[in-house]
């Protein structure tokens, strides 16, 4: 793996919203990501965090500038299977029970999977196992809609990080559950994330949970959609439920929101 | 006491089929050229069970062979204009005259072309199963959230695996709800079929036509009733395989 993990390079994104209008999503977005690093961009709503998420992972295509993930094309680094996706949804196929959705993505694109097995010299993903540390090994046999929202977002969790992907993309996956879920879900996440060392690219809008996360947090303005500030948050790892209540904690939930705030005004005025 | 033993349950359902019989008995005490009795329905029923049963047999193969072919078919084209925009743009436009297409209007013509022996009456009850499938197959393989799309998408899944993994099986209840309408329509399209071929020998239908034109309206309304009992047989096989194959979907949840 290169040093580089997501290197985008004076990207833009211009939607076409009808009545010869346009909405520029992402104007002139550079971003470098070291490997192994968990990376949050956070701003308020139309801001293009998750237009540039979308670029990344390859389902939309910039119209100007250019994105590598590892080295490759989005494109490439989809077909070589190096990236895991986190939906705002779990977005699980209510047909099949838990492992089997996990499961799934490790039976399409055999080939590639097979590669990067032979390449890493390790056996495929054990899912059950993987079940296991994320405490859905109870319910692994169930369907989905038989386990809670909560449940339901670890899997699909779970489901990205049983690929071993060298880049794992999260939009907003915790944004629909509650408070006390959604702090026990950060924890597991970053435990997970710990075993399995891949590089997060992280959108949220809460500052607490990209505060918490993050090594680095990626701050947007909207119209147009562009970065405003990166900050590096220098907290010691692991970083478990105590840490919330620290006052280096609280200056960083400050320094964030500060930015944030800077990047809304800049934008209004 | 389980559920479909309390009187709650069934009691509505007998005070309504006594009340129809003596609404029936009532009709033909007045009008006996118009209506059998239902004695006379059942006495025709009991002589002449074996006539009865293996004209009923013939009317269900050409209902089920009509099934599978349409139903098939229907399938595949669902899939190929799902798949395909060109396919869309050709097949569907097609798809939709013939639905709206009388069939009563078609079946004689397709008498003449094909003759009196069971291929008429296989394309009828086909076509007349077509339609539903093809729409609902089409617009349940496109009934895959977008999030899942996108999961499989950064995986690189292929459109073949994407269609056997996602599409297909998001397609189930979409299918099996146009199997509800299509399983009991068939029998309407085998008797339709049989009703255009004057010189058929065999099925309900050609029963029907015999025996109204004789005047036995005892025999006209046996076959009729013998028409219902198939078509509710047919509801309720693909019910119970709906049960088993979507124990998964909302639908089945009491």
């Amino acid at each position: 793996m290169s040093a580089e993990a997501i290197r985008v390079n004076r990207v833009r994104r211009v939607y076409d919203i009808g009545s010869g209008g346009s909405l520029t999503a992402l104007d002139d977005v550079s971003l470098t990501i070291p490997a192994g690093t968990f990376v949050s961009v956070i701003g308020p709503s139309g801001c293009g965090k998750s237009t540039l998420l979308r670029v990344i992972a390859g389902l939309e295509q910039p119209d100007g500038g250019e994105v590598h993930v590892g080295g490759v094309t989005p494109a490439q680094a989809a077909e070589r299977k190096m990236l895991g996706l986190v939906p705002q949804t779990p977005a699980l196929l209510p047909w099949l029970s838990v492992l089997k959705n996990v499961s799934l993505p490790a039976k399409v694109n055999r080939s590639a999977g097979r590669k990067r097995r032979t390449a890493s010299g390790t056996g495929g993903p054990d899912m059950v196992e993987l079940l296991r540390k994320a405490g859905l090994h109870d319910v692994m046999h169930k369907l989905p809609s038989q386990i809670s929202g909560g449940m339901q977002q670890r899997a699909a969790i779970v489901r990205a990080f049983g690929l071993h992907p060298d880049v794992l993309l999260m939009d907003e996956p915790f944004s629909a559950l509650d408070e006390f879920t959604r702090e026990a879900l950060q924890e597991q996440l970053l435990d997970l994330w710990d075993e399995l060392k891949a590089t997060v690219l992280f959108v949220t809008h809460s500052v607490s949970e990209a505060v918490r996360l993050s090594d680095r947090i990626v701050v947007m303005a909207p119209h147009p959609g562009r970065i405003t500030d990166v900050l590096d948050i220098d907290l010691p790892r692991p970083r478990g439920q105590a840490i919330l209540k620290t006052a280096q904690f609280h200056r960083y939930e400050d320094l964030v929101r500060d930015r944030l705030r800077g990047a809304f005004q800049g934008a209004a005025s | 006491m389980r559920k479909s033993l309390h009187p709650s349950f069934w009691l509505p359902l007998v005070l309504m089929m006594t009340a129809l019989g003596l609404l029936w008995q009532w009709g033909a005490g007045r009008m006996p050229y118009l209506l059998p009795p239902l004695g006379a329905i059942r006495d025709t029923l009991i002589e002449d069970a074996g006539y009865y049963l293996s004209n009923a047999l013939v009317t269900l193969q050409e209902a089920l062979g009509g099934l599978v072919l349409g139903g098939l078919s229907a399938f595949v084209i669902g899939v190929l204009v799902s798949e395909f925009t060109v396919a869309r743009r050709a097949i569907m436009p097609v798809a939709v005259v013939l639905n709206v297409t009388p069939l009563v209007a078609i079946a004689p013509a397709l008498v003449v072309a094909f003759g009196f022996g069971a291929a008429p009456k296989l394309i009828v009850t086909g076509l007349i199963c077509f339609f539903p499938v093809l729409i609902n197959t089409s617009v349940g393989l496109r009934a895959v959230p977008l999030p899942v799309l996108q999961v499989y998408r950064t995986v690189h899944a292929s459109r073949l695996e994407t269609l056997w993994h996602l599409r297909i099986p998001s397609a189930l209840p979409y299918l099996f709800a146009a199997l509800r309408i299509v399983f009991p329509l068939s029998v309407v399209g085998a008797v339709v079929a049989e009703l255009s071929a004057a010189g058929s020998a065999e099925g309900l239908g050609t029963a029907i036509s015999l025996a109204s034109s004789m005047n036995r309206l005892a025999a006209v309304y046996a076959s009729i009733a013998i028409l219902a009992l198939l078509g509710s047989l047919l509801l309720l096989a693909v019910t119970l395989l709906e049960r088993r194959l979507l124990h998964w979907h909302e639908t089945q949840s009491a």
